[in-house]
């Protein structure tokens, strides 16, 4: 087949249309991970593999996510119960803008996993970019949706009007020097690009949140539909995920062992390194350093808004949902 | 001998091994140096080989579709696509993605793309309507970068090892070519592990492909493959060093250095070189340590032969040696028994015509010689022995003939007579004779044949027979004389002869008739100590020539005068200079024992003889007769 990158379209189609989600027994909880297996998910492979959800009562089915259908694509299909997303994609599609075809969906957030933004801007060195204002007129590429609202407000805040082309599946473009910068998740493509051998100070690098910007990322999703049917099975399933990611900090080398398991049986290349990188900085994100603004699992109230601000002044989103209605389940506990 | 050999031999066989290790070694580590650099070269223009015509035709079919401007019914497209598949079975499929914007109007597809399905070909629309393929690699590369572009390589999910080769399609225009769409064609890479496995590396050696990005697209170890990049297994191993040599790979310079492998800890000869078509580099490893084992076993065998042969010069040489030193060790040891005189003693038998064999029958040749030279030697001592013993019984014989009882006549207080003789030899030609020819008268007699030995005593006996029976015939020494010599001279071949002096004394009166045949003189010694010569008359010697005539002289011996007859051998008595005793010495010798009995003076003289003879051997026969006339009692 031709390539489509890291799955291919007939993976898409075996998972999408056939295999478990054709014969789903009834009590069984779907849950839909955005991309291919990596330590993204480490804690909830855990909470998976360690009897965690089934100790919650929970009986969970995995499924992931890829290019051509995204988690949130198969959340509202109904081809699962939970999935994970990115806060703003989540937002976004909770509350489209008025211009858009598409429909609002009828989102709820289960977690919040994912604290801080790890949204990054890697530039060439060479190529003359040391500080913010030396992207201007330069092509560079970043991520459409939801993630461009951080980076037109980083643009803006600079000042500067650099020449943007679409990115998608890989940084090869970047590679191959195409562009002069290009977008990277700190924990995923900043260190695929220093595991394709180019060196630190070869690099400037823009981390978001460094710059007060970027938004809290990987969160759990249901819809209020779903919540109001399983209200404890959803607070079981937060409780038994952060158990999870608990297990994972405690046991890195097993958890990557079945990283890596998991990333073979789906046929996905991947080294223990990487996906070290990977877990070491999402644990971060996840458990946080001590000094996070809310307890693991939690969504801050003002990160939010400060999150529906940018999204409606980048003109992505209509009319949000308030933080009660989208976060449920920390307004009934508080 | 052997000791030295073998040790000689073996110093030259270390250091030849030793020579012969370190320029193997060093050979064979610019040879594997050379190895590594030329496979990956060649397997760099191997893989070239097999993607560059595909590169081509990619090419060329995205320039044509640039050229007609996307001009062409997607029939037309399609037929291009089926032919291109048909003609390369390498090409699993071909695509044909354009903008959605550029879609020709006729197309029914925004991707027409065929692939092999099995035996037939089969078709799909990439696009389906999305155009979702804007994000690939395959389509934003060469759209963004504008040129043609190799992915990187990829792994379906059965399995098969694909990469996708991606051209342009450029529509040129007035403000210069338009980005219109791609051109692919995916390639199975099945071959590329069977190139990389089959190459000569020798043992523990392997080659590698990677990326551009590092990625393994080829490794000897199958989970390495599309999952580690040489930069993940140099983090994963923190090898800063695997690293930077990872970064030099994939510069796109060929490249060769000393390495440690980290997937086998060989010490080893890394070469790279990049490939022409898709940015990706063939690695090659040669293992120093199997390099090194390689010349340990070449110089083992060396050394095992080496050794061998050492063993086969020893043999050799000890046989060699021992072939020698057997014959000469037998010699040797027959040698000191030899010279014991033990001439029966065995010698090895010679073999061969070497300088042993010579020597040996030389050995043989010597003690033969020598057993028949011993054997004559003990013939002719016996015959001497012989002869000896004979000469011995000659020399009784000899002396029996002459009177040896004194005093000869010890009723005669008249006389005192004291002879000596004393033969060179065994046998001697002097005598000396004396009897009485009645009561009153005595004949002395002295000779002195010619020559010594047995001939010389044979003459004496025949002229003392003559000379005493001539005596009873007729008294007068002058004519006794003359017939002595005739009947000497008759037959007398050998021409030998005698000097001869006889006397008849008559004891009453003192009366002394005498003759002298060649004869030293006699020697008169007075009463007074005075000294006379008798020298007159003198004849010839006898034997020579017969009808000689001898005159007889006459004197008167006074009592207490006595008479010195003597041999030459008592003059001409020699020391070792060769210094005569001589007439002077004789005569001042008698004066001396004048006193004496005859008897005395007789030894007191051949006492001074030999004194003056000393060591020098005695050249002739001494005889001296002495009579001393003594004064009647009555």
């Amino acid at each position: 087949m031709l390539a489509l990158g890291p799955l291919s379209a007939a993976q898409v189609q075996t998972e999408a249309h056939s295999g478990p989600l054709a014969a789903r027994p009834p009590d069984v909880l779907r849950l839909a991970l955005q991309w291919s297996p990596q330590s993204q998910f480490a804690g909830i492979y855990m909470a998976q593999r360690k009897g965690l959800y089934a100790d919650a009562g929970l009986r969970v089915e995995l499924i992931h996510a890829n290019a051509e259908r995204s988690s949130l694509d198969l959340l509202h299909g109904d081809d699962a119960d939970v999935a994970t997303a990115f806060l703003a994609d989540a937002i976004v599609a909770a509350a489209p803008p008025a211009t858009s075809q598409a429909e609002a969906m009828d989102l709820v957030q289960i977690a919040q996993l994912v604290q801080h933004s790890n949204l990054m801007l890697l530039a060439w060195k060479d190529l003359g970019i040391q500080g913010p204002e030396d992207l201007d007129g330069q092509m560079l590429s970043h991520w459409q949706g939801a993630f461009s609202a951080s980076f037109d407000v980083f643009f803006a805040a600079y000042d500067v009007e650099p020449v943007v082309i679409p990115q998608y599946y890989s940084v090869n473009l970047f590679l191959k020097r195409g562009v002069a910068a290009c977008a990277a998740m700190q924990y995923n493509e900043y260190h695929r690009i220093w595991q394709a051998g180019v060196d630190d100070e070869r690099l400037t690098g823009f981390l978001m949140r460094d710059y007060g910007l970027g938004f809290p990322e990987d969160g759990l999703y249901t819809t209020s539909d779903w919540l109001d049917r399983h209200g404890e099975l959803a607070r079981a399933m937060r409780r038994a995920t952060l158990a999870g990611w608990e297990y994972a900090r405690a046991h890195p080398e097993e958890t990557l062992d079945v990283v890596l398991a998991e990333a073979a049986a789906a046929g996905i290349p991947a080294n223990r390194p990487h996906e070290r990188w990977m877990l070491e900085h999402i644990l971060a994100s996840i458990l946080g350093t001590g000094n996070a603004p809310e307890p693991p699992g939690a969504l801050n109230p003002t990160v939010y808004t400060q999150t529906v601000d940018t999204l409606v002044a980048a003109g992505l989103i209509g009319l949000a949902p308030d933080f009660s209605t989208f976060t449920p389940l920390d307004a009934r506990t508080q | 001998m052997l000791l030295w050999t073998a040790g000689v031999a073996g110093l030259i066989l270390c250091a030849i091994v030793l020579w012969n290790y370190f320029n193997f070694r060093e050979r064979l580590s610019a040879e594997a140096q050379d190895r590594a650099r030329f496979l990956a070269a060649g397997s760099a223009d191997q893989i070239d080989a097999r993607l560059g015509p595909l590169q081509g035709i990619i090419e060329g079919m995205a320039l044509t579709l640039g050229m007609q401007a996307l001009d062409l019914p997607e029939s037309r497209v399609r037929a291009l696509q089926e032919a291109l598949l048909r003609a390369n079975p390498e090409v699993y499929g071909t695509a044909v993605a354009v903008l959605p914007a550029l879609r020709p109007a006729d197309w029914t597809v925004l991707s027409p793309y065929v692939y092999r399905d099995g035996d037939r070909l089969g078709h799909q629309d990439l696009g389906d309507g999305d155009a979702g393929y804007l994000g690939q690699d395959w389509f934003a590369l060469p759209h963004y970068l504008g040129r043609a572009n190799w992915s990187e390589p990829y792994i379906e999910n059965t399995g098969v090892k694909m990469v996708t080769y991606s051209a342009p399609i450029l529509i040129p225009t007035a403000d210069g070519p338009l980005f219109a769409g791609v051109v692919t064609c995916d390639i199975e890479l099945g071959w590329l592990d069977s190139i990389m496995a089959e190459l000569p590396l020798g043992e523990a050696g392997y080659g590698v492909l990677l990326s551009k990005n590092g990625t393994y697209i080829s490794h000897p170890r199958p989970d390495i493959a599309f999952n580690e990049s040489v930069f993940s297994i140099a983090e994963a191993r923190n090898d800063a060093g695997l690293r930077g040599v990872g970064q030099a790979m994939v510069s796109g310079e060929p490249g060769l250095l000393s390495w440690i492998s980290w997937a086998t800890n060989d010490p080893s000869w890394l070469a790279w070189h990049p490939l022409d078509t898709a940015d990706w580099t063939v690695g090659t490893l040669v293992s120093k340590a199997a390099l090194n084992k390689e010349i340990l076993e070449l110089t083992k065998v060396e050394a095992m032969t080496g050794l061998g042969g050492l063993l086969l010069l020893v043999i050799s040489v000890w046989l060699v040696a021992r072939s020698i030193t057997r014959p000469i060790s037998a010699l040797s040891a027959a040698a000191p028994q030899l010279s014991s005189g033990n001439l029966d003693t065995a010698l090895p038998t010679p073999q061969g015509d070497d300088e042993v064999a010579q020597l040996t029958t030389a050995f043989g040749t010597m003690r033969d010689n020598l057993k028949r030279y011993i054997s004559d030697l003990a013939e002719t001592t016996a015959a001497r022995e012989r002869i000896n013993g004979e000469l011995r019984i000659a020399h009784d014989i000899q002396m029996d003939l002459v009177p040896k009882t004194f005093p000869p006549f010890p009723d005669r207080p008249d006389m005192d007579l004291y002879a000596i003789m004393e033969p060179a030899r065994e046998v001697g030609g002097d005598f000396y004779d004396f009897f009485q020819l009645d009561a009153d008268r005595l004949v002395l007699a002295i000779a002195d044949v010619s020559g010594k030995g047995v001939p010389a005593a044979l003459f004496m006996a025949v002229t003392r027979s003559f000379l005493r029976s001539e005596f009873k015939v007729d008294a007068d020494p002058g004519r006794v004389l003359q017939r002595v010599n005739d009947e000497l001279a008759d037959g007398n071949d050998a021409c030998m002869f005698a000097t001869l002096f006889c006397a008849v004394i008559r004891l009453a009166d003192g009366h002394v008739d005498y003759a002298n045949a060649g004869h030293n003189p006699p020697l008169r010694l007075q009463t007074d100590g005075e000294i006379g010569w008798i020298d007159k008359p003198c004849g010839t010697a006898l034997g020579p020539l017969p009808d000689m005539t001898y005159s007889t002289g006459h004197l008167i011996l006074q009592p207490g005068e006595a008479l010195l007859l003597y041999t030459d051998g008592v003059t001409e008595a020699m020391d070792p200079s060769g210094a005569l005793y001589g007439t002077g010495r004789l005569a001042s010798q008698m004066q001396g024992c004048n006193d004496l009995g005859c008897e005395r003076c007789l030894h007191a003289l051949l006492a001074d003889i030999r004194e003056h003879a000393a060591d020098a051997d005695q050249s002739d026969d001494i005889t001296m007769v002495m009579f001393r006339r003594l004064a009647s009692q009555s």
